[in-house]
């Protein structure tokens, strides 16, 4: 077998790099990756106008990049400038990747790539790829060229130990290209993000300069907010009323490929709830960006940021999820298992590390938008506009009779109702205090605040351990997360009035005040409905002429309800998507 | 003449009775986190699994792309959760809370057991993954199978 070498083609290679997708702030930031990795302290990014106007399109004449890194000498400037440059140099946490970075960065935005170099031993080198050259020549390869009197100005304005690198992407190409107002501000943002972890420990600085000269220093960006967050503490979606930056996961490890051990680190914060602020939302969503394109995971390498607002196809376009911010951390190791492109700004993940992130952001995803669902549901009751408000407040306003015409009673009927009635109460008492040492164990939150003696609480105790989350003292109708034998819902004697306990985490819940959340007459209807059902059970038990034992109807009761609750969860698990929603 | 040992106490009692339950396989690297009330059991939820549709043969497919008759060391860890109502009514929020939990945590290790494990379920987050009793039972079985996984059962 022979092997026969066939030779490129120069110009075709180089008009297929520059075309990979580049936009001016993607092509400069991959070549500022190059400025971070030569150590350098101070990245200044400068833009050239063809007429001294920053708004106008086509107007650029060329982008600066300088750094005062360890620079090159010409044996340097000249392996930067070739085509796959050689990953000798590149360390594990090596933002380069395929060593092609500069030259399809520099193509994409201009016909000419200039590097004015020096390593501090010797003087500043300057060569040249022109793509007209190696067009006319079908052979790709630098000129070695003398400093203008620009490169030297530079030099002196911006490198005084007169060592770093200079590159020019010169000769941009005037076909609708962005203003450098737009591509500046788009920078301003973006910079603070992408190198957020490089610029806060301030081992770089990086500064955009305006076309008149004026500098603006680009300030690190923590997209999660994590300050916040370690301020304020661990979400709880039941609870959060949208004001607050929280964890839904603080940093932890994942195994993106078990047969590597390969691992990332993620971390998700709930952002606040803009309109919660209602006439300042517009100032909340502009703080901290919240917005349809930027929810989702923010998936930084060797901690620089690879893929803005990720959704893995795992995260759908759901309002519900505009608070969620997400990190995945991953260095050089996970680049199989994550392929990322030339330009370094979109990854595939493999299956198995797809799968991995999938099951943990089945969490985040439930977490932060019941977490903004709550939020809205704080604020409408705020505005009277809460289908649960609504539904106590109607049932505020109507008698419910303590006597029925089909079931008149007598005079001597009343002792045995009376004696009934102290009886329900006395075991209505200890229920009270079960649910309420049930919610100061399990619930994270209350549990910080519960009493010392859990069998020996007062009543201002128990109230407090009975009224969780959005549970108001004159509500009738309680939504909880346990009710007795996780039924549905269960009667509830509290504050003097018969009031039903509304189980929400069971599925047919679910279906009513999740799939259906904005159809409100429905959830009034059916918390009104539950409350007369837990009303009819008192009745029975306090009223109904029997020869049987109380006792014993109150069991059958209580069966009688597990039963349904069964047959809905069947329903629900047997319907699935065949059920109505909004 | 090859001979198949199982003991199978008693996980094929449903009865009243809930389970979180792996099977997995170490020559293939995989495991599958599940959970049941079935009323035979897990051994009757292990029908289900290993018939045309079973979720586990599905999965194992799709997911390694592996044939169910292929595996031929499949070993069955049955937990019997708390006999209340909560883990063995129909409805399934506490099961599942446990289950995500259990999943979570092997996921989040199966890179550094030996031999490491693909997961191959799938699972959905339970509000009830964020309540001390869950945690708890999910802590004792996550910790029960990595003690004896490492220890080679």
């Amino acid at each position: 077998m022979s092997f026969e070498a066939i030779e490129l083609n120069a110009a075709r290679i180089c008009d297929g790099l520059r075309k990979i997708g580049y936009t001016p702030p993607t092509a400069i930031t991959d070549i500022v990756d190059n400025s971070v990795q030569s150590d350098a302290k101070n990245i200044y990014i400068k833009a050239q106008a063809i007429v001294q106007s920053d708004s106008r399109r086509d107007n650029v004449k060329s982008y600066l990049i300088i750094d005062d890194g360890y620079g090159m000498d010409s044996d340097g400037i000249k392996d930067a400038l070739t085509l796959g440059a050689s990953d000798q140099n590149y360390d594990p946490d090596s933002l380069s990747k395929f060593g092609l970075g500069l030259k399809s960065a520099a193509f994409s935005q201009g016909e000419q790539l200039e590097v004015v170099s020096s390593n501090g031993n010797s003087p500043f080198q300057k060569y040249i790829v022109s793509l007209p050259e190696v067009r006319k020549r079908n052979e790709y390869g630098a000129s070695k060229a003398e400093l203008s009197q620009k490169d030297k100005n530079l030099i002196s304005d911006y490198l005084p130990d007169k060592r770093g690198t200079i590159i020019r992407i010169a000769k941009i190409r005037a076909n609708n290209h962005p203003s450098i107002r737009s591509t500046f501000k788009e920078l301003s943002t973006k910079i603070g993000i992408i190198y957020y972890y490089m610029m806060s420990d301030n081992s770089v600085k990086m500064f955009l300069v305006d076309i008149d000269g004026k500098k603006l220093e680009c300030k690190p960006f923590d997209v999660l907010f994590t300050d916040e967050a370690e301020n304020n503490g661990d979400l709880d979606e039941n609870s959060w009323d949208g004001r607050q930056t929280m964890w839904v996961e603080r940093k932890r490890e994942i195994t993106l490929d078990p047969a590597e051990n390969i691992k990332a680190q993620i971390e998700v914060t709930q952002l606040p709830h803009p309109p919660t602020f209602e006439e300042n939302q517009a100032k909340i969503r502009q703080q901290y960006m919240i917005g349809a394109k930027n929810y989702g995971y923010y998936v930084y390498r060797n901690k620089r940021l690879l893929s803005w607002a990720e959704t893995f196809d795992i995260i759908p376009r759901d309002q519900d999820l505009y608070s969620f911010r997400g990190r995945i951390l991953i260095d050089s190791t996970a680049d199989e298992v994550f392929n990322i492109d030339v330009k370094k700004s979109q990854l595939y993940p493999s299956e198995e590390a797809r799968n991995a992130i999938n099951d943990l952001a089945d969490k985040h995803k439930r977490k932060s938008s019941k977490a903004w669902q709550n939020a809205g549901a704080i604020l409408k009751r705020k505005q009277s506009q809460n289908p649960n408000n609504k539904s106590n407040e109607i049932i505020d306003t109507i008698d419910i009779p303590e006597e029925l015409s089909s079931h008149p009673l007598v005079a001597e009927d009343y002792p045995e109702v009376e004696k009934r009635q102290a009886d329900l109460e006395k075991r209505e008492k200890k229920r009270a205090q079960e649910i309420a040492k049930i919610n100061y164990t399990e619930d994270p939150k209350l549990s910080q605040s519960a009493p010392t003696n859990l069998d020996d609480m007062t009543d201002e105790q128990i109230e407090k351990g009975v009224l969780t989350g959005e549970i108001q003292h004159d509500d009738r109708i309680h939504h909880v997360s346990n009710t007795e034998d996780n039924c549905l819902w269960e009667p509830f004697y509290f504050n003097g009035r018969d009031c039903v306990r509304i189980n929400k985490l069971h599925r047919f819940s679910r279906v009513v005040y999740e799939d259906n959340k904005n159809n409100s007459s429905l959830i009034i209807l059916f918390n009104l409905f539950l409350l007369h059902a837990s009303v009819a059970e008192y009745f029975v038990l306090r009223k109904t002429k029997t020869k049987y034992p109380v006792g014993e109807i109150e069991e059958i009761l209580a069966e009688y309800r597990r039963i349904t609750t069964d047959y809905l969860a069947n329903l629900c698990r047997e319907a699935g998507d065949s059920l109505p929603k909004d | 003449m090859s001979v198949t040992f199982l003991s199978i106490g008693d996980c094929f009692n449903g009865s009243g009775r809930a389970y979180i339950y792996i099977l997995f396989s170490k020559k293939f690297n995989l495991a599958y986190i599940g959970e049941t009330n079935d009323r035979n059991g897990v051994l009757g939820r292990l029908i289900g699994h290993v018939n045309k549709t079973g979720t586990f043969r599905k999965q194992i497919f799709q997911r390694r792309g592996i044939l169910l008759e292929e595996i031929s060391d499949l070993v069955l860890f049955a937990y019997l959760l708390p006999q209340e109502s909560n883990y063995t009514s129909e409805e399934k929020v506490y099961r599942r809370g446990v289950e995500y939990l259990v999943q979570e945590r092997l996921r989040e290790i199966c890179g550094d057991l030996s031999p490491f494990l693909y997961i191959v379920s799938y699972v959905q987050y339970s509000d009830t993954a964020s309540f001390r009793s869950t945690s708890k039972i999910a802590t004792l079985i996550s910790e029960n199978f990595i003690e004896r996984y490492n220890n080679k059962l």
